[in-house]
């Protein structure tokens, strides 16, 4: 059986590029472009893991993340940023105590992103 | 006080008595005369009391004769005359004669005596002793009286003669002989005190009767003085010697009946006496009214001192301001004065109080004025036109810092104090004053005695004369050093303000492109490398893909950077040993700097503070770049230090390099701005450096100066809990 992750990005680039990395290792992949579409994929497909973005529109990933991990508090998440807009504001490591079992800086590359799902896997 | 005049002054007591005297001497001179004039009255009054005297005993007299005459008469008519019955008649005459103690005759006109009742009827005829008188009386047929004559027995005697009337002829001469004493009678009529000399003179100037030694006197001569009033006016009053030889005040009178005369003396002596007497009283009495009206005088004199004297204190009291006792006086005049003094007193005091009323208010403001001066740090200095004269208060003193107890400077002494750019501004333009227009204000620098600048702001108000001429004028002088400093503090903290606000704009900025980049290098980076895997080593499409893939490292720096100063990158502070932190960084710089740059440091012991190491080291590795860059190809020196400095800790990076000029200073911690060529820089350094002290609660300072070198100072906290421990550990 395959494994299945959720990507939720505003960003088309960044989602893309994610299901590019993901796919080329043989991973199957499902995105979202925001967390409200995304916690309905989450409900509808139980991915192995969900790679999310924290400042999107529509509902942003901090509230993302707790939803999720209500609805299975098993899930693993990796929190990606590019760094907010908001200056001086911690985003990962706020989603890191929410439930993020890592965290990620933009920009990232397959590498990164990769060995970040194999060890929650693993883990 | 007015000065005492020099006159010699004679007391109130003499002025009254000298008064006193003055009215009394008239008095005395009319009541003197008017003695006089008395004395004389009285004395005509005593004379004429006399001749009063003199009548009476005149009139009694002649009552004495006319009753003789009158019984004769009645004798005249008894009817024995008639009829010749001489002898019955001579007994009817006898008897009648008897009861007057007389005797009657009866003689014939040729004066031959036909019977004496003093004699027996029928003794010889002969001529009686007045036939001549009886003659007279038959041929007039009027009766009359006889002088005295003296008949051989010695007595002396007087007769009265009356007509027997029978068919219109006179047969007979009736007559009544008496002694003269029978006259004497009337003396003792008179009732007369005193002693006086009654007279009766016969017309022959014999003396008929006296009261006074009778029977030497009578039948004597009259004295002269009496004799000779005989004739002529009988009625007198007269001054005369008495036979005994004592002068009298006389008077006579005549006896009608008689044509003798009656006179009554009274010594002068007698009367003289009297007057004197009554003179001595007057006299007497006058020094005692003299004496009694000086002692009035006196008396009321003392008074009057008295109360002058309570008067002269009072106004004393009134003059010094004490509180003056009433005058007791009896005296209209003086109780006037005593109660003007006592209203002028309330009025004094009325006016005292208002002085001492105002004073306070005046001393009041004055205070007021010198604290309000003191508060505002205003002084003021007042212009006088008339004379030019300048009046500085006390702030003004304090303000140009001159001590007041040395009085006011010369216009030299205070233009050495002022700064000789403003010299021209300073000196008061009295010309100005003098036309009437105001002074504009002025500002200018100053140098106190003991070094300190001060910029003294200086501004008149004039005050003109109701005719619009210039009568004072008032400059307020104010300190305004601390203004000035506080404004020009001002206008750089709002400079600074403004710069941090458009370094905070842009960092917002900066953040947002950072974050947008970012997402946009992912695939750049992430694609490129997956296919760049894909492609054996060496081949072209690999070299290529590698160049993409740098350009996406590159961007991926420039964004970091950015990142960090926007603040946008999250920091990671710990307790740091800056110091620490610095000898690391400084090991690394060394190696990469040129050796024309020599490297200086000078590291003190600091206490730790919160910090995230890689920033600082960033910082320390960005300022010395920036530091190395202003140095350039030439030989330069960069001095490294931290110390402590008050409750931070101080990192200072010094170069002697170019410099920078104020517009460069200005700008400097904007992102992107640069003053190096293309491509030798980002421009992000400084920005990136001031975006991480900003987000460590500390401050960055620069001075420079083109062509001798830069300064930065960094200051970063010291935690209060450091500080704490610090200050434990070095106790």
């Amino acid at each position: 059986m395959t494994t299945k992750i959720l990507v939720i990005d505003d960003d088309p680039l960044v989602r893309r590029s994610f299901e590019q990395f993901l796919t080329d290792v043989g991973y199957e992949v499902a995105l979202a472009a925001n967390g409200r579409a995304g916690l309905a994929l989450f409900t509808k497909l139980h991915p192995d893991i969900v790679v999310t973005d924290i400042i999107m529109p529509e509902q942003e990933g901090i509230e993302t993340i707790i939803q999720m991990r209500k609805l299975n508090p098993k899930a693993k998440i990796i929190a990606v940023s590019g760094s907010g807009r908001v200056s001086n504001q911690d985003f990962l490591s706020i989603a890191a105590k929410f439930g993020a079992a890592a965290t990620l800086m933009k920009p990232i590359d397959q590498d990164q992103l990769v060995d970040a799902v194999r060890k929650l896997l693993d883990g | 006080m007015t000065t005492a005049s020099t006159r010699r002054t004679y007391s109130l007591r003499l002025h009254l008595v000298l008064i006193a005297m003055f009215c009394m001497l008239p008095a005395l001179v009319i009541s003197g005369y008017l003695v006089l004039r008395l004395a004389e009255r009285e004395s005509e009054h005593d004379q004429e009391e006399i001749l009063l005297t003199a009548r009476t005993m005149a009139a009694a007299i002649d009552r004495q004769i006319q009753t003789q005459i009158d019984v004769l008469n009645a004798l005249v008519s008894a009817p024995e005359l008639r009829n010749r019955d001489h002898e019955s008649f001579f007994r009817h005459a006898a008897e009648v004669a008897k009861g007057h103690d007389a005797s009657i005759l009866l003689i014939a006109p040729d004066g031959t005596r036909l019977f004496d009742t003093g004699l027996a009827y029928g003794s010889p005829k002969a001529q009686v002793v007045n036939a001549e008188r009886v003659r007279r009386v038959a041929s007039s047929m009027k009766p009359e009286t006889s002088d005295v004559f003296r008949v051989p027995s010695g007595r002396s005697l007087v007769g009265v003669y009356v007509p027997v009337v029978l068919d219109g002829k006179a047969p007979f001469v009736l007559g009544m002989v008496r002694s003269v004493t029978k006259f004497s009678e009337v003396f003792t009529e008179v009732q007369r005190s005193g002693t006086w000399i009654g007279t009766i003179v016969d017309a022959n100037g014999v003396i008929l009767a006296r009261n006074l030694r009778a029977e030497t006197f009578v039948g004597q001569p009259a004295p002269d003085a009496l004799r000779s009033r005989l004739t002529g006016n009988r009625e007198a009053i007269f001054t005369a010697d008495t036979l005994e030889g004592v002068p009298t005040y006389a008077a006579s009178s005549p006896s009608r009946l008689s044509g003798w005369l009656i006179a009554v003396g009274v010594p002068k002596a007698e009367i003289d006496q009297t007057i004197f007497n009554f003179l001595k009283a007057i006299l007497a009495g006058m020094p005692v009214a003299v004496f009694l009206g000086l002692l009035i005088a006196l008396v009321i004199g003392n008074q009057i001192r008295r109360s002058l004297r309570a008067l002269a204190k009072s106004t004393l009291a009134l003059g010094r301001g004490q509180p003056i006792e009433p005058v007791r006086t009896t005296i209209q005049e003086i109780a006037l004065i005593a109660n003007a003094e006592n209203v002028a007193h309330d009025l004094l005091q009325e006016r005292a109080r208002e002085r001492d009323r105002a004073a306070a208010t005046s001393r009041r403001m004055r205070e007021h004025l010198m604290i309000a001066q003191s508060v505002a740090q205003t002084g003021s200095i007042e212009w006088d036109a008339a004379t030019d004269a300048l009046t500085w208060s006390g702030e003004t003193f304090r303000i140009l810092d001159f001590d007041p107890t040395g009085g006011q400077p010369d216009l030299e002494t205070f233009m050495r104090q002022v700064d000789e750019r403003d010299r021209d501004k300073a000196p008061i333009p009295f010309d100005l004053l003098h036309r009437g227009e105001t002074p504009p204000p002025v500002e200018y620098r100053y140098r106190t005695t003991g070094g300190g600048e001060r910029i003294i702001f200086r501004e008149f108000r004039l005050l003109p004369k109701a005719d619009g001429t210039p009568e004072r004028a008032i400059a307020i002088l104010r300190d305004i050093t601390e203004l000035r400093h506080a404004e020009r503090k001002r206008r750089e903290a709002e400079s600074q303000l403004l710069h941090a606000q458009k370094l905070e704009s842009l960092g917002t900025l900066a953040g947002g492109i950072a974050h947008d980049l970012n997402n946009t290098l992912v695939p750049v980076i992430g694609i490129t490398k997956m296919m760049r895997n894909k492609f054996p080593e060496a081949s072209p499409q690999r070299e290529q893909l590698d160049l993409i893939l740098e350009g996406g490292e590159r961007a991926k720096e420039l964004v970091k950077q950015v990142l960090a100063f926007s603040r946008a990158e999250p920091s990671q502070k710990i307790a740091l040993d800056l110091g620490a932190v610095l000898r690391d960084s400084l090991k690394l710089l060394r190696a990469s700097l040129p050796s024309t740059i020599v490297l200086q440091e000078r590291i003190e012991p600091v206490p730790q503070i919160s910090a995230d190491r890689a920033q600082m080291h960033q910082i320390i590795l960005n300022l010395a770049t920036n530091a190395a860059q202003a140095i350039g190809d030439h030989m330069g020196t960069i001095d490294v230090i931290l110390t402590k400095a008050g409750s931070s800790v101080r990192l200072t990076v010094t170069d002697t390099g170019k410099g920078m000029d104020d517009l460069t200073l200005r700008r400097i911690f904007e992102p992107f701005f640069t003053t190096k060529d293309v491509g030798e820089g980002t421009g992000l350094g400084l920005s990136v450096v001031h975006g991480i002290v900003s987000d460590h609660q500390g401050t960055i300072s620069v001075t420079s100066e083109v062509g001798a070198g830069s300064r930065f100072d960094i200051e970063f906290p010291i935690p209060e809990v450091t500080m704490t421990a610090s200050r434990e550990t070095m106790s």
